[in-house]
């Protein structure tokens, strides 16, 4: 069996083919780079500065400050006509004012910074108070919103996993295999073999390469923390960090690729031929993925798009693995479909 | 060794494309021939256990082969009439492939051993998608061969060969064919005058006949004539025999007819051979090569 799975690996990666393999790596690389942008409206070294200066303090006292900062900052926008018209009275002096404009200026840069602390400090009141750390988080963030649909992993699945099957009959091969002893089902169960590995490894070079370029850079500082105190995130009920929750949703997003990888091979070995296989496969990968937004319905929970996707809410492993389970059955009713006298084969 | 083909019938559709085919077969060449679409190559695949027959069974030392499955394929050996091969792949490592999907141990000494006998070891480090249709065969011999079968299966061998290489495949078939059941499928009458010992007729997916080449050739004798005549227009009209050969003369030609009775006065009967066989059989020109 581990001859086989060699030569299939042979036929999968024949004439340089691992280049291409390389290539999508390279593009997912630069992609991720272009990608992974700190995009927002917001000061990120302000909101930054507020996170390291809350990093050490207690629950009540960052709320404190929160609140304090909140009421100096409103205080202080909100002042600005009074100020200008005791200003244009004579009220106050040039210097007054000069120094009023200088914290206002100051106030106006921090605030949509502050805004979006401030939206943390509200989620933060609906969890639990150990959940309740301040640190910065950004990174995690758009580390998150990046996670999704992956066309470069489905990509390498259409490029690598279709033709395992496909390649025999457009070779005109399967007819000198078949009369081999293992050239039934031996060689089918290696062909498997050969579309789960691809996934598997291809899921997990590829999305390592995400976290690597996110780690290399924006750091992957305060991975300890409680995944509830990321924004964005404080709906989460498992009690897992921020590193656990990057790792179980990117180890789910490895599991469906295998899923995909295996419907791939369950796909080529039934319609034999590469581009039907192809406008099948991916009609069976995509479709469920336009009717599952926000994970709503069966398809959201089932489909194999949707969960490439990522970003289901809830953190489970248990959903992709019973799905692997489903596509070996498929592809194993597929190979005793074909080849019925299995009982005495070997 | 025996071989038992029991009845052995199948249908596509309303077609038949095997009718009760049955025969008993041990060691020795046999040679299925007959036109294109008579059958060969679907009582082949049934063999090869890539179609399943409609009716009947085939039998290996009392066995039936679709019942003994991998340990049928085990001592079986078959080069398809069309067949691809991975391009990217060397001669040596196609074989190296195929010595892992019959499950042979240690293959390297089998391997070139094989590719000296096929002639292809100076190849064999070459992609097979650079070879000829010769080498290509060459190598599906040796594919076939890899597994020291008791059952050899050669559909068409010789079709799409030059000359040379068809006599080189010719001798490497005999070469091959001791303690072995060897059955080829051809419509090339030189093939089986070469290779083979027995011979089957095959049409519409029926027996015509099952037997050795003497004997076919024998009960050929009294109908093969070669006659000196004028006008070869005139006798080429003629229904009531039929013409295997005309080799033009200074006063005409020479012709020579398949015929039951005497076709001309100064007709005299020749030894038979088994292109007349085919004519007489086929009632078409044998085929000299693809």
């Amino acid at each position: 069996m581990t001859k086989l799975i060699r030569f299939e690996f042979m036929k999968v990666f024949n004439r340089g083919k691992w280049l291409f393999f390389a290539a999508i790596l390279f593009a997912k690389l630069l992609f991720a780079f272009l990608s992974l942008n700190l995009k927002t409206d917001f000061s990120v070294e302000v909101y930054r500065e507020y996170t390291n200066q809350l990093a050490g303090m207690s629950e009540s006292e960052a709320s404190e400050f929160i609140l304090a900062e909140s009421e100096r900052i409103n205080s202080i926008i909100a002042a600005s006509n009074e100020m200008e018209e005791k200003y244009m009275s004579g009220e106050i002096s040039i210097d007054d004012y000069k120094k009023y404009r200088t914290s206002y200026y100051d106030a106006n840069s921090k605030i949509k910074a502050f805004e979006e602390l401030y939206k943390r400090y509200e989620q933060f009141q609906e969890l639990e108070p150990k959940n309740r750390i301040y640190f910065y988080d950004l990174s995690w963030n758009l580390f998150g919103r990046y996670l999704g649909f992956d066309f470069f992993v489905f990509f390498t699945v259409v490029l690598f996993c279709i033709p395992v099957f496909c390649r025999e009959h457009s070779d005109n091969v399967c007819c000198l295999n078949e009369v081999s002893k293992f050239g039934r089902r031996k060689l089918c169960f290696a062909k498997i073999t050969v579309c789960f590995t691809i996934g598997a490894v291809a899921a997990l070079v590829l999305y390592a390469s995400d976290f690597a370029v996110l780690a290399l850079r924006f750091g992957m500082d305060f991975a300890d923390m409680p995944i509830q105190a990321v924004i964005g995130y404080g709906a989460m009920t498992d009690d897992v960090t921020v590193l656990t929750f990057f790792v179980g949703i990117t180890a789910s997003k490895v599991l469906w690729c295998i899923c995909a990888a295996l419907a791939a091979a369950a796909v080529s070995a039934v319609i034999k031929e590469y581009v039907l296989s192809l406008i099948v496969y991916a009609s069976v990968i995509l479709i469920p993925l336009q009717f599952s937004a926000g994970e709503q319905g069966m398809l959201g929970k089932i489909g194999i798009g949707p969960g490439l996707q990522g970003n289901f809410y809830h953190f489970s492993l248990l959903v992709p693995a019973l799905n692997i389970v489903l596509w070996l059955a498929v592809n194993y009713v597929i190979v005793a479909i074909k080849y019925p006298n299995k009982a005495h084969s070997h | 060794m025996e071989l038992k083909f029991n009845n052995v019938s199948k249908n596509y559709g309303k077609k038949q494309a095997l009718s009760g085919f049955s025969t008993v077969m041990s060691e020795g060449v046999y040679a299925l021939l007959g036109p294109n679409g008579a059958g060969k190559s679907t009582l082949m695949n049934c063999l090869s256990d890539l179609i399943q027959p409609s009716e009947g069974n085939i039998l290996f030392d009392g066995a039936d082969i679709r019942q003994m499955g991998a340990r049928f394929r085990e001592i079986y050996g078959y080069m398809p009439q069309s067949y691809g091969l991975y391009p990217s792949f060397t001669a040596a490592d196609t074989l190296r492939y195929f010595a892992s999907l019959k499950d042979i141990k240690n293959p390297e000494s089998v391997i070139t051993e094989l590719l000296e006998t096929v002639n292809l070891s100076d190849c064999s480090k070459q992609r097979v998608g650079g070879f000829s249709g010769g080498m290509k065969r060459r190598l599906g011999i040796a594919i076939a061969l890899l597994n020291d079968p008791k059952v050899l299966v050669l559909d068409e061998p010789t079709a799409g060969l030059d000359p040379k290489e068809r006599i080189r495949f010719r001798n490497l078939i005999s070469e091959v064919s001791f303690n072995r059941v060897v059955i080829f499928a051809t419509h090339i009458v030189s093939d089986v005058e070469s290779i083979a010992n027995n011979v089957i007729l095959l049409q519409n997916g029926k027996i015509l006949r099952d037997t050795d080449v003497g004997s076919l050739l024998e009960s050929m004798d009294g109908k093969v004539w070669e006659a000196d005549v004028e006008n070869v227009n005139e006798a080429l009209g003629k229904d009531s025999f039929k013409i295997s050969n005309i080799v033009k003369t200074p006063t005409g030609a020479k012709i020579r007819i398949v015929s039951d009775e005497k076709p001309y006065q100064n007709a005299h009967l020749t030894i038979p051979n088994l292109e007349d066989v085919y004519l007489y059989y086929f009632n078409e020109v044998a085929a000299e090569n693809d």
